[in-house]
């Protein structure tokens, strides 16, 4: 006899989860069949053993240790927020044309960058607008999170740029283009491992003035944009920002844009 | 105040509000790390990890679910990471099979569960929980969300991205796979014939 669909029966029973119609075949199938009835009554004394097992208390010093760094990171020159980013006045010396002239540029490491980024391509439709796409089959969806860190200096010839990353070696190349920042987190948290199964899309953008903001204006599972107003007053502790953004690997083609629009 | 309202709040940085949106989750979220972990200093590490990858990433969470869910759901994957980081680490290559490839029949259980004779209460939650620290994660995965932080099949289908029927199947191979670990442990013993 086939017991192994009473396996989920015997199982879901615990929980609840039976329609009648499904508790009405268990219970006629457990008065033929010994190996079952035996199954049933060990996931019964289990559901018991687990429930004597119960919660422990919590360290008090879980949340506080958070809240200490979250108000550490409130302050300049440390590891931001997006809340925060997106408040913050930004300002961005070079204008649009700067980032499209950035694209040969942006392409010139094959070792940081990823084949799709090699394609990548600006939006010449859109105008005001400079867009980035990467076209990936392996590429799946964005999530709804983003690591942002402040960086340190600014520079002159700096243009904005837009990175997908898939190698732990990649990124720790990459990191390196910014020496006098404590980036170790980063290089941390995105590991080989992480990169067994996923990319990392890295944004850098720079403010050096205070008179744009750059708001994170959508984040979607194929689209990031970012938006560079001049209107509103910001602060200038903060120079440059590097965002980053892991992807998930595997599932169907899609295409990732990246905009960064003037407001 | 309620969770959405202290959601607002946390999202125009007020961090009173998400300290208290800490407090409303950080059992269940440090009840998870724990048992997925194995030991306080980890799930420490990833509980706290967990909420501080919730404030990063306020802003975009736009509450489709619970707040309680999504950083439940950070929690999750951030056990899934750190774990996958250790075997790495340790050279544990031999990969333990899903429950999707097991289609074997459950085994005739030759053991059968015995607490009035064979354990004290507390020596069957110890074995209990050796038992869970052996599973698979993913199976360890689903009996911690389902037997010890209480959540319905489509909450953690929910968490994990998965049909509510996948879930259902993977809590009851979990359930015997940590059947057959108290069987081999000697916490189950050989019914009587009849």
């Amino acid at each position: 006899m086939n017991c192994n669909k009473y396996l989920d029966l015997i199982s879901a029973r615990l929980d609840g989860q039976l329609t009648v119609q499904e508790d009405a075949d268990l219970t006629a199938h457990l008065q033929t069949c010994p190996a079952c009835r035996a199954i049933a009554k060990d996931m019964d004394g289990l559901h018991s053993a687990l429930a004597a097992v119960g919660e422990v208390d919590v360290p008090p010093e879980l949340s506080q240790t958070v809240l200490s760094k979250i108000r550490a990171e409130k302050r300049p020159n440390r590891r931001r927020t997006l809340r925060q980013l997106s408040a913050l006045a930004a300002c961005l010396v070079l204008c649009v044309t700067a980032w499209y002239v950035s694209l040969p540029d942006l392409n010139s490491d094959p070792q940081v960058l990823s084949d799709a980024w090699n394609t990548a391509s600006a939006g010449q439709t859109v105008p005001s607008a400079v867009r980035y796409v990467a076209e990936d089959p392996k590429f799946k969806s964005l999530p709804l999170s983003i690591d942002a860190y402040s960086l340190s200096k600014t520079d002159s010839a700096f243009v904005p740029s837009a990175h997908l990353l898939d190698s732990a070696d990649g990124l720790t190349r990459f990191l390196a283009q910014f020496p006098a920042d404590d980036l170790s987190l980063a290089e941390n948290t995105y590991d080989e491992s992480f990169f067994l199964t996923n990319r990392l899309l890295a944004v850098v953008v720079q403010e050096s003035s205070s008179s744009i903001t750059h708001t994170v204006s959508e984040l979607t599972e194929d689209s990031l944009t970012i938006l560079r107003d001049t209107s509103v007053p910001g602060d200038n502790d903060h120079p440059r920002w590097l965002m980053l953004i892991p992807t998930q690997l595997a599932g169907p083609e899609r295409t990732l844009t990246v905009e960064l629009i003037d407001q | 105040m309620t969770e959405q309202e202290l959601v607002t709040r946390a999202k125009a940085g007020d961090d009173e509000a998400f300290a208290q949106l800490m407090r409303d989750n950080e059992k269940r979220i440090y009840n998870l790390t724990l048992r997925m972990t194995g030991n306080p200093e980890d799930a420490m590490d990833l509980a706290q990890e967990a909420f501080l990858n919730a404030w990063r990433g306020l802003k975009f969470f736009q509450g489709d679910s619970a707040f309680s869910t999504w950083v439940y759901r950070l929690a999750s994957n951030a056990c899934i990471d750190h774990l996958r980081r250790k075997k790495r680490r340790q050279d544990i290559s031999a990969p333990m099979p899903t429950d999707e490839e097991d289609d074997s029949q459950p085994d005739i259980p030759d053991d059968r569960f015995r607490p009035d004779r064979e354990l004290e209460r507390r020596e069957l939650r110890r074995a209990v929980i050796r038992g869970l620290e052996q599973l698979s994660d993913e199976h360890r995965q689903v009996l911690v969300m389902r037997e010890l932080n209480g959540l319905s099949y489509q909450e953690i289908a929910d968490v994990l991205d998965l049909e509510a029927g996948t879930v259902k199947s993977r809590i009851a191979r979990a359930r015997n796979s940590l059947r057959k670990i108290l069987v081999e442990s000697g916490n189950f013993s050989i019914p009587p014939s009849s």
